[in-house]
């Protein structure tokens, strides 16, 4: 593992005494913001020290298509007090194929999400002000792109990395303040939509997550109660807002073109995976025995990828209609890599790849993944520079 | 013309309506309905350990232990039961995120059922967009807004043993007729605490899984149908001979009563009823002793003159089944008394006296 900078300087006393304190308290949060430096195990104790300030390049991060080797990934982690209480995350980010990974120690009220061009949101929040930073993970440097009083519950980047999405909250009364999209330029943010009315069905919102169709043109807005979810879309081109209020619709796994794919309306897995076509509003079964699942786009055409439980959990490939294009037999352990969101993790992917690994989660350093091509279903080669 | 569409379009959705409305009301105060995956084996122990490097805190560790115990007392069916051992292969954790999605308090999977099931229980702490995750067996002291894990446990438990939610009625006045519910009440709220399977989780965990034995009592949540078939010895006999009636009770054979249908109704109130050949109304002459075997209950008795005769069972006020009643038929009594008043009915003086 290449050492950072940061840790050559602190010197082998300290890093004997952090040591120390990784067998004797290797759950406890360390102060947010600080950084952590990763290994192979992720396990190695907090140690204070801000990321280095970065101005992240503004140019449009939709240079080019990810590629594998290089591509960032991250994934949260609770901490614990003594009593088993959760005070904060760990956050680990790294890329596929190096050995670099750090991490950063969180509040309980945090979140990550991209990457996107190699950056990652990282929202904090520490009970007076929320903090959004932009990681630039290759650079090993951060900037703070927004800050202010009302909770930024959770943030996603422009499909242009020009700017953010954010969800907002009213610190006081966690009332929901709308969506926004806040440019990195120090323009005005501009609110994409109002605060989400009460709603019976779902009941009381415990979880609003953000995510972008598979073209980057609308924005998808998630709001789930306990067991129960609603979906708006939002075009940024019309500026128009598409509610679907349905109980067939669930969690949604994805939007491909104007395919909506979610789960049923089902409170866990394994659930169906529908398909809802937003022209028509007409719904059609994609799977009926879904766990974890994920869409891509490959050759041009969308794929449901999901564990098949009426096949034994086995990973199926297959189309919007429902059609199989082919069924994968994991390894021991391997599960689907499903959306952030759920697997409060993610890989930065190239378009028609679909990664599996321990525990549904990037987990080891260097190849946090396996790698599907979802064109032929064959396992991509380990990156030239792990293997 | 289109007046007459609006109109025949206002009646369907009227019709639709009421088409609707009748069926929330059967659906309300009915059993929960079945969670999709397989049933674990009747009368099975379903053994759990904590998942290694996800154990839960103690004090939530001995909510959920209290929570098994809850289980096994309130099924009032054959439902496996669920214990707590260090070697079980199933498996309860403490922090998982993929397993339970971005909302839940807990969630349950029983899709390896009948090997075994997993269940998740969100960390203490844990941050929603209401507001954080208090579990109020983390609390020192308890205050308003907190989950009772044990009551969240039983609900996870209700499904890894085949419940669905409980459909409530709109004003969740009948809230407290399940433990499995889509929304679970934080305290005070009534049912927070709730640490038993309500009626209607029972009436279901009964369908699915029987009745431990013929003498149980059923749910009230259930409106089961029963038979009951009478028969006697001798329908043709001299004065002084002695007869035996022998009812028995049966849950009628529908389909939808599941593993209930035609289960044997032991230890109730069946009465014997008599009438004057071509009278309406019926006399009760006897309640039954309840027989040896299952769902039976047997009387001798010594009829002086030819009557009609009937078994009754009573619907009981504390369980959920219907009445019902035997087909008549006639004992024909020869040489008997001819000019009244005549002894009308005798009984083996072993058994239940005759009633006023």
């Amino acid at each position: 593992m290449r050492l950072r900078p940061w840790t050559e300087t602190i010197g082998p006393p300290l890093l004997a005494a952090v040591a120390i304190v990784s067998v004797v308290a290797p759950a406890v949060a360390s102060p947010p913001g600080s950084v952590v430096a990763g290994n192979s195990t992720m396990r190695r104790a907090p140690i204070a020290e801000p990321l280095p300030t970065c101005r992240p390049d503004l140019q449009p991060a939709a240079r080019k298509p990810p590629a594998l080797d290089g591509a960032s990934w991250y994934r949260l982690d609770p901490l614990f007090d003594a009593s088993g209480g959760l005070n904060g995350q760990r956050l680990v980010v790294g890329r596929v194929g190096r050995h670099d990974e750090f991490g950063m120690s969180l509040a309980v009220e945090s979140f990550a999400s991209g990457p996107v061009g190699g950056r990652i949101l990282v929202g904090n929040d520490d009970g007076q002000r929320s903090i959004v930073r932009l990681l630039d993970v290759a650079g090993y440097c951060a900037a703070v792109v927004h800050e202010g009083r009302d909770v930024t519950r959770r943030a996603i980047l422009e499909p242009s990395g020009r700017g953010m999405v954010e969800f907002r909250l009213d610190r006081s009364s966690r009332a929901d303040r709308g969506i926004w999209s806040r440019p990195f330029d120090g323009s005005r943010p501009r609110r994409l939509l109002d605060p989400l009315a009460p709603n019976a069905r779902i009941g009381r919102v415990f979880a609003t997550e953000l995510s972008w169709s598979s073209d980057g043109k609308r924005l998808i807005v998630n709001s789930c109660g306990e067991s129960f979810c609603l979906a708006r879309i939002f075009d940024r081109s019309t500026a128009q807002v598409t509610t679907i209020d349905d109980p067939r619709i669930g969690e949604v796994i994805g939007l491909v073109g104007d395919d909506l794919v979610a789960y049923g309306g089902c409170p866990t897995l394994p659930c169906e995976v529908v398909a809802m076509d937003l022209r028509t509003g007409g719904v059609r079964d994609v799977a009926s025995l879904a766990g974890l699942a994920t869409t891509s786009v490959a050759n041009g055409r969308a794929v449901v990828a999901f564990e098949d439980f009426t096949m034994d959990g086995r990973l199926r490939l297959v189309r919007l209609d429902g059609s199989g294009l082919r069924t994968l037999e994991l390894g021991d352990d391997l599960r689907l890599v499903p959306a952030p969101d759920r697997a409060l993790a993610a890989i930065e992917l190239p378009a028609g790849v679909v990664a599996v690994a321990a525990g549904s989660r990037p987990s080891k350093a260097g190849l946090p993944a396996t790698f599907i091509d979802l064109a032929d279903g064959r396992q991509l080669p380990a990156p030239e520079a792990i293997r | 013309m289109t007046s007459t569409l609006l109109r025949r379009a206002a009646a369907s959705v009227v019709a639709a309506l009421l088409v609707l409305q009748s069926a929330s009301l059967a659906i309300a105060h009915s059993s929960d309905p079945p969670i999709a995956w397989p049933l674990f084996s009747a009368d099975d122990v379903l053994q759990f350990r904590w998942m290694e490097g996800e154990v839960p805190p103690l004090k939530m560790r001995i909510a959920i232990v209290a929570a098994t115990a809850d289980a096994a007392a309130s099924t009032a069916s054959r439902a496996a039961t669920i214990a707590f051992a260090a070697g079980g292969s199933s498996t309860i954790e403490y922090g998982a995120n993929v397993f339970c999605g971005a909302s839940g308090l807990a969630c349950a999977d029983g899709w390896h059922a009948p090997n075994h099931f997993h269940v998740a229980f969100r960390t203490h702490g844990y941050q929603f967009d209401w507001g954080r995750l208090q579990w109020c067996q983390m609390q020192t002291p308890i205050a308003n807004g907190c989950y009772d894990v044990e009551n969240i446990a039983l609900d996870e438990f209700g499904h890894v043993l085949g419940l669905g939610h409980h459909v409530n009625f709109s004003d969740e006045s009948d809230y407290l007729d399940a433990i499995v519910q889509t929304v679970s009440r934080a305290r005070p709220k009534a049912g927070w605490n709730a640490d038993a399977f309500g009626r209607c989780d029972v009436s279901k965990l009964q369908l699915r899984y029987d009745m431990v034995n013929s003498a149980r009592r059923y749910s009230t949540c259930l409106d089961l149908a029963t038979t009951l078939s009478l028969a006697v010895t001798d329908t043709s006999i001299r004065i002084g001979d002695t007869v035996t009636f022998t009812a028995t009770v049966r849950v009628a054979d529908v389909a939808a009563y599941e593993r209930l249908r035609t289960n044997f109704v032991s230890q109730r109130k069946v009465v014997l009823e008599r009438r004057i050949p071509g009278a309406a109304a019926w006399t009760t002459v006897a309640t039954l002793p309840f027989g040896s075997a299952s769902g039976t209950y047997v009387i001798n008795a010594s009829p002086t003159l030819t009557y009609e005769w009937r078994g009754y069972f009573l619907k009981p006020a504390d369980e959920g089944l219907r009445a019902s009643s035997s087909a008549p038929f006639t004992v024909t009594v020869a040489g008997g008394c001819s000019s009244p008043p005549c002894p009308q009915f005798s009984m083996d003086k072993s058994q239940q006296r005759r009633e006023p």
